[in-house]
Parts: structure tokens; sequence; C-alpha cells
């Protein structure tokens, strides 16, 4: 049987220049992450479910009903961020603008959710 | 009684003896619990590294295939998602150290050899969960986690690879 075992130092030049490539890909990846991909629609759900689907694009301001009175969504300048809320903790106004694919923004109490897609419908996750 | 016709050689005891260590360590590894889902540290290429490189490339394939059969046979998870994202892994790590196995020696050593193996890994089953798991490009953003463990794990495989090269030959040791 023919041994091809050869025996080199741990760190040669070549593993240098490879490791340092690839963790420079890897970092450019991470940058990457937080830069790109936004979204194109939000859809707004409600308790009763209703859906509204807008373009990020537009400049609207809309009032949804729920249990506890009336939340105002605000869409401008390609992301979108819940105004006014009429529930205790405010947890979903002070988590600000969104606008990448998938972001959500959630109002518990007041059961109300927007969801920011893209072009193509989506899983959230499959099970088997 | 019939007499056997398969003759083993001693290649064939070589991959069953590494096999049955790489699905141990595959074992215990599906039993160690996992920060993240997903995020393994993927000790079983230990084996598959020192096959190719004590051995060569058609030791290594066989060890790694049949690490990835049965240890899905003993977990249960034959045939699922998740062995078809292992084998999918191993194919494409497998693939890589085709390609790459000879520039081993020169200027290469074995941490660039168990760094691209594991990210090749990583890359392949991201494909599969793409194209069939997972169908959304939301899952891109999980990429940059995946290849940074890839990368972690890589390297340290590696080292233990050329730890356990360097251990002079005992009665234990896989002849």
């Amino acid at each position: 049987m023919k041994k091809s075992y050869k025996f080199t130092k741990l760190v040669n030049i070549g593993d240098i220049v490879f490791i340092s490539i690839c963790f420079g890909i890897i970092l450019f990846s991470f940058f990457q992450m937080i830069n790109l991909p936004r979204g194109e629609y939000i859809k707004i759900e409600d308790g009763t479910h209703n859906e509204f689907v807008f373009s990020l694009e537009s400049n609207v301001e809309k009032k949804i009903g729920g249990p506890l009175g009336d939340t105002i969504i605000v869409i401008q300048n390609n992301k979108a961020r819940i105004q006014s809320s009429p529930c205790n903790k405010k947890y979903c106004i002070h988590q600000g603008w969104i606008n990448k694919i998938n972001e959500t923004i959630v109002c518990i109490p007041n059961k109300i959710s927007l969801s920011i897609i893209g072009k193509t419908p989506s899983y959230d996750s499959i099970n088997y | 009684m019939t007499l056997s016709t398969i003759k083993p050689t001693k290649q064939d005891h070589q991959v069953a003896k590494l096999a049955a260590l790489a699905t141990v360590l595959s074992l215990i590894e599906f039993f160690l619990p996992s920060p993240i889902p997903g995020v393994k540290p993927g000790i079983a290429n230990i084996i598959t590294l020192y096959a190719l490189i004590k051995f060569n490339f058609h030791v290594a394939f066989w060890v790694s295939i049949i690490r990835v059969l049965v240890t899905s046979i003993l977990v249960g998870s034959f045939l699922n998602p998740t062995f078809f994202l292992s084998l999918t892994g191993a194919l494409f790590s497998l693939g890589i150290l085709f390609l790459t196995k000879n520039l081993y020696g020169k200027c290469f050593g074995l941490l660039s050899l168990s760094l691209v193996a594991s990210i090749f890994h990583i890359i392949g089953q991201f494909i599969i969960v793409r194209i069939w798991i997972i169908p959304h490009d939301g899952i891109y953003n999980l990429l940059p986690l995946f290849l940074l463990s890839a990368f972690l794990f890589g390297l340290v495989n590696g080292i233990i690879v050329y730890r356990v090269l360097q251990q002079k030959p005992s009665k234990y040791n896989v002849k």
C-alpha cells in the first residue's frame, strides 16, 4: 500500500495565507449581513386575521384597531415602525424602525403584528 | 454452509476500524448540547482527515460515508432531512479534499486541509437547506455565523489531527 503520509510543520506559509483569506471572507460576510437584504413589502396583521400589505416605498400612516384601541403604524423612507400604541409596556414602539426581510414587530396586548417580506412568499420554518 | 467469496483486504479492515471510531465520535457529538442548532464541532471529521493523511483518499471516502450511514441508523435519522444534510456535508468536504489533497506538503499543511474541508461541509449543507428545507433568502443571515464556527472548529480539528499524527505507534493504534 502506498504511503502518502508526509510529515510537515503545523503552520506553513500557505496555511497563514489561506487562513487569513478565509478570515477576511468571514469578516466581509458579517459586514454584508449588517447591510443587506432589504424587504419590499410590509404585512400588517390584526387579531381578526385581517391582512394589509403595503409597499415599503409608500408613505403611509395607518391606524389599526385592536382590543385595546388604535395602533398607529408609520411607513416612510423604506422603513416602518409603530408610532403609538395603547398597550402598557410599549415594547413595540421601542423596537423602532424595521426594513430587513423577516424582521417583525409584534404587539401582543393589542394583537397586531408587522413583518417585512421580500418579493416571493416565504416560509417561517418547516416542521417535519 | 456456503463459503464466503468476499475476501476482505487489509485496507477493508482499516476502513472498518476507522469508521467505527468515527461513528463513536459522531455519536458523542450527537448527545452533546449545542448552543445554536447546526453549530457542531464535527469531531468525526478528525478521523476522515487522519485516514486521508495516513492512508489515502479511498479509505477516507469510505470512512466518511460509512460513518454518516451508521450514525444515522443508530440515532434514527436515516433518510430524514438531517441525514441528507450530513451526507451532503460529507460529500462536499470529501470533494474538496479530493481536489486539494495534492497540495498537502507543498506550502500547505493540515490546517488548510482541515479548514477547507469544514468550510465546504457547511457550504454544501447551506445549499441543501436553501434549496430544500428552508427555501427563503432569510437564511443567508445565518451564513456568517456558520462560516465562523466552521472556521474555528476547522482550525481546532486540524490541530488535533496534527497531534494525533505525531503520536508514536503503539499497540492501540490502527495499523
